[in-house]
Formats: structure tokens, C-alpha cells, sequence
């Protein structure tokens, strides 16, 4: 029933990893999840912290006319992770994360927020057929809006109550984006953490981000403000959660320098505002400037969600449904 | 069609036209060659003058400023260069020739114009999501080439 990808294992390492993962099923299976979907994913944020894991992590993501992908490595032991390699690379350890690409750190303590909210907050969970992912069995859980369109899937492991892979579908049905193990093996040796850098800079925690910074509570169509933080430079991040998926809006006083931007961008409108949007692993990126602030949005959320409510992050009621579709089917043109 | 100018190119290529002004000038580059190549002018032309090495202002020199002594009313150069629409050639070849000496000696610094480190952000957004979340599926985009490279 559970296979384990252990090329290159000597047998008697092989014996000690299939004593690992039957001890690790016998601890963290979803025993109290049964087979209800939000119970499910639920579970799978405590069962990522629990289970000890090496495997190989694909993400697939929509750009332009064709699906780009790409691979890393995952490795976790003891609430310590590392995701990645060289210089892309992601570690995590009591709480804190530290994050390198391309020689640019970013080191979070230990983070301060609200919890997100529950996974059924604003959207529709149902189990689908069972599935198999990375060679291990998988309950499949479909997250549908209130138009019944399914918008995303989740797969997780029956045995290890894993995430295995997590698919962002667009309006028609079609995969945006997807992150998954291809290969997976339970147990292991904890993971070495690469050195943080000295003096990386690090986000803090705020309660009062200034009268100049726009912080909504809430963000339609059911993003929750969870966290406030101020980076070293200044520039204030709005974190925000709808149960299933998040949504970043990073705000920095300033009018936007358009070429300095990276290459690759499509243009579009927010409000009326030019704008420049990216499609990026993380998910959907939106640059845009008003009243003399530079604001970046980042959502791992359908496309369509995310400039719902990064539109919204302007509160205007009357006015953003419509330039919406102007900026979902007009200048950008990704699909 | 309102009574669009060149000038117009240079707010244009600084991201500064709204919404419809920019769609008026695109349409209007579609239409016409000339137009074109003088956006293509207008954007060597100032490639050129970013190319050149920048040196800080000396101290002293924004202290006059902030006294108000050498003040440069940017806005008053643009209120002429709107009252003399059609001599902007004229203009531009002066203010390249001007700023050629100009940024030998001093390099204005453009303190209000940002340009956001998307892939910092992206990592920062992936880092903060990771908590009290699935971690691998959230920490995955920051263990993989992914924009601009």
C-alpha cells in the first residue's frame, strides 16, 4: 500500500525508513479526520510540521501560451525544513523562516499573526475520487465556489495525512498552477540548515502601519487581514488568508518606476491605474501605483480570485467590477 | 481624437499618462510611423543619458536647495514646455545637452520613484504563508528558478 522511493538505500536502511514510515503512520494518520474534507486539510498543516520527509517537489505554473515547470528538493525532520537548493533555497525552524534567492535573503523571526481561517471559510470542500500522487494514495479533496466551478485540489496522503500536491485550477477548469511531490520518502535524517546570513534583513510585526498605508480587514471575495508587518526598507506587507489560500499586498511610498520592473511583465489596469502582472511559481503578481504609494500584490489564489481582491485593496465599491474584467480579459491576455 | 502632442511620448515611456491618454497615444502608435520613431528617439535619448555615470550631489548642494538658494522650479520647466508644445525637439536636444554636463556633476536623486523587488516579495509572501500552513507546497516557489530567470 505505501511505497516508498528509496533508490540508492542500502536494504538495512531500507528496513530502518519502513520502520519509520509504519511508526509514522501509526502517529500521524488523520485517524480523526475520517473522510471529512476539512478535517482533511486541517490536518495536513499540523501533519507538515510532524512528518519527517524527503522528496522531490515539482511546481507547474501557467505563463504565457504554455505551462512552465520546474523541480526542488524538500527535506523535514523535526519542524526543521529545507525546500530547495543552491541558491533557491527555503529553510524553516521554530517558527522563524529564512528565505534565499539569487543572493537575496529575507529572514522572518518567529512570525506573529492571526490563525487563517478554517479551510470551508469561503469555499466549497468536497471529496472527489481517490487518486495517487508520488505513488502513495491520496484522498482528493475539490474546492468549489459558489458557482459550483471547482477552483482548486488537494491531495492528501492517506496514510501520513500529507499534503502531496496542491492544484490551482482557472475559471474553465484547466490547471494555472501546481506544486506536488513527484517522488517521496518518509523518514530520514533531520536536514542540514544552510547558515542564515548575518544580518539578513528580517520583517517585524506591526499594530499600526501609519495613516499613509491602506490596510483593509477584509478583502472580497474572503480575504481576512491576518498580519501587518514592516520590512527594513520600509515597505509594509499586508498579509491575508481565506481559509484555503493568501494573498500579500506590499505597499511602499513612491510613484512606480515602470523600467525598473523585471522583464516578462503584461500590462493591465487596476482601477484605471496602469498595472504590471506577472505569473510567477508563487502565483499571480500585480504591480501597480495610486495616491503616491507603489503597491505589489502576491497570491497563491486562482487569477481571477486574486485580482478580485487585490482590486479591492482600493475600496472602491462602485467601480472595480467593472475595470476588472477589463483587466482579467482585456490587456492582459494570458490564457 | 483629442489633440494629442509628441510630448506626450515622454510622460508615455515615464509611465506617467492615465488610462485613456495611454491608450490614445498606443492607438496612435499603431497608426503612424512617425510616432514611432520618434518614441524610439525619445527612448535612445534618454538610454544614453542613463548610461552615463552617476556622481552624488555634493552635500552643500542640497543644503542650498533646502535654503531655497539655486532652487530649480521643475515645474516651471514643465509649464513651458506645455505652453511650446511643438519645439520639443528643441527642448530635448538642450536638456540632453544640459544633463550630459549636468549628471557629471550631480546626479538628482529620485527619491519618490520605486521599483518593487517582485522576486523578494514573492519569497516574503512565501515565507509568511508557510505558517500555520501546508509548509512545502507554500515554501516550494522559493526552491525553484522562477521570474526573470
Amino acid at each position: 500500500m505505501t511505497r516508498i522511493v528509496s533508490a540508492g538505500l542500502g536494504r538495512a536502511a531500507v528496513g530502518v525508513v519502513l520502520f519509520g514510515v509504519a511508526m509514522l503512520a501509526v502517529s500521524n494518520a488523520p485517524a480523526s479526520a475520517g473522510a471529512d474534507p476539512e478535517a482533511l486539510l486541517r490536518d495536513a498543516r499540523e501533519a507538515s510540521e510532524d512528518v519527517a520527509l524527503t522528496g522531490i517537489v515539482e511546481v507547474r505554473w501557467r505563463q504565457g501560451e504554455g505551462m512552465r515547470s520546474e523541480t526542488t528538493e524538500a527535506r523535514s525532520r523535526r519542524g526543521a525544513y529545507v525546500v530547495g537548493r543552491g541558491e533557491h533555497v527555503a529553510v524553516g525552524a521554530d517558527g522563524a523562516r529564512w528565505a534565499a534567492d539569487d543572493g537575496i535573503a529575507t529572514r522572518w523571526g518567529h512570525i506573529e499573526g492571526d490563525d487563517p481561517p478554517r479551510p470551508g471559510a469561503t469555499w466549497n470542500l468536497s471529496l472527489g475520487p481517490g487518486a495517487e500522487v508520488a505513488g502513495r494514495e491520496a484522498y482528493m479533496i475539490v474546492a468549489t465556489n459558489d458557482d459550483g466551478a471547482a477552483r482548486a485540489r488537494f491531495f492528501v496522503d492517506k496514510d501520513l495525512g500529507l499534503l502531496l500536491r496542491r492544484d490551482v485550477l482557472q475559471h474553465d477548469g484547466d490547471l494555472e498552477r501546481s506544486v506536488r511531490f513527484t517522488h517521496l520518502a518518509a523518514g530520514g535524517g533531520a536536514p542540514a540548515l544552510p547558515p542564515v546570513p548575518p544580518g539578513a534583513p528580517g520583517p517585524t510585526s506591526t499594530d499600526d502601519v501609519g495613516t499613509r498605508f491602506v490596510a483593509p480587514e477584509r478583502l472580497d471575495p474572503g480575504f481576512r487581514l491576518l498580519g501587518k508587518y514592516e520590512h527594513p526598507d520600509g515597505t509594509v506587507q499586508l498579509f491575508y488568508g481565506d481559509g484555503l489560500f493568501s494573498l500579500s499586498i506590499f505597499e511602499q511610498p513612491g510613484t512606480v518606476d515602470w523600467g525598473g520592473l523585471p522583464d516578462g511583465e503584461r500590462r493591465g489596469t487596476v482601477n484605471g491605474e496602469r498595472a504590471a502582472g506577472y505569473a510567477t511559481p508563487a502565483g499571480t503578481v500585480v504591480v501597480w501605483g495610486r495616491d503616491d504609494l507603489v503597491l505589489t500584490g502576491v497570491s497563491d489564489a486562482p487569477r481571477d480570485v486574486a485580482y478580485e481582491a487585490i482590486a479591492a485593496i482600493d475600496g472602491s465599491d462602485d467601480g472595480f467590477l467593472t475595470d476588472l474584467v477589463d483587466f482579467v480579459l482585456g490587456p492582459f491576455g494570458w490564457n | 481624437m483629442s489633440d494629442l502632442h509628441e510630448d506626450a511620448l515622454s510622460a508615455y515611456l515615464d509611465g506617467e499618462l492615465d488610462a485613456a491618454a495611454r491608450a490614445e497615444v498606443e492607438g496612435r502608435l499603431a497608426e503612424s510611423a512617425e510616432w514611432r520613431a520618434i518614441l524610439d528617439e525619445v527612448r535612445e535619448t534618454r538610454g544614453a543619458l542613463r548610461a552615463l555615470p552617476q556622481v552624488d550631489a555634493a552635500t552643500e548642494f542640497w543644503a542650498r536647495v533646502l535654503a531655497g538658494d539655486d532652487v530649480v522650479d521643475l515645474g516651471a520647466t514643465r509649464r513651458a514646455k506645455e505652453r511650446r508644445p511643438r519645439v520639443w525637439k528643441v527642448v530635448a536636444a538642450g536638456a540632453a545637452a544640459a544633463a550630459v554636463i549636468v549628471v557629471g556633476v550631480i546626479a538628482v536623486p529620485e527619491r519618490d520613484k520605486v521599483a518593487p523587488a517582485v522576486a523578494s516579495f514573492t519569497n516574503a509572501h512565501a515565507a509568511r504563508s508557510s505558517v500555520n500552513a501546508d509548509v512545502v507546497s507554500n515554501l516550494a516557489s522559493v526552491g525553484v528558478p522562477g521570474l526573470g530567470r
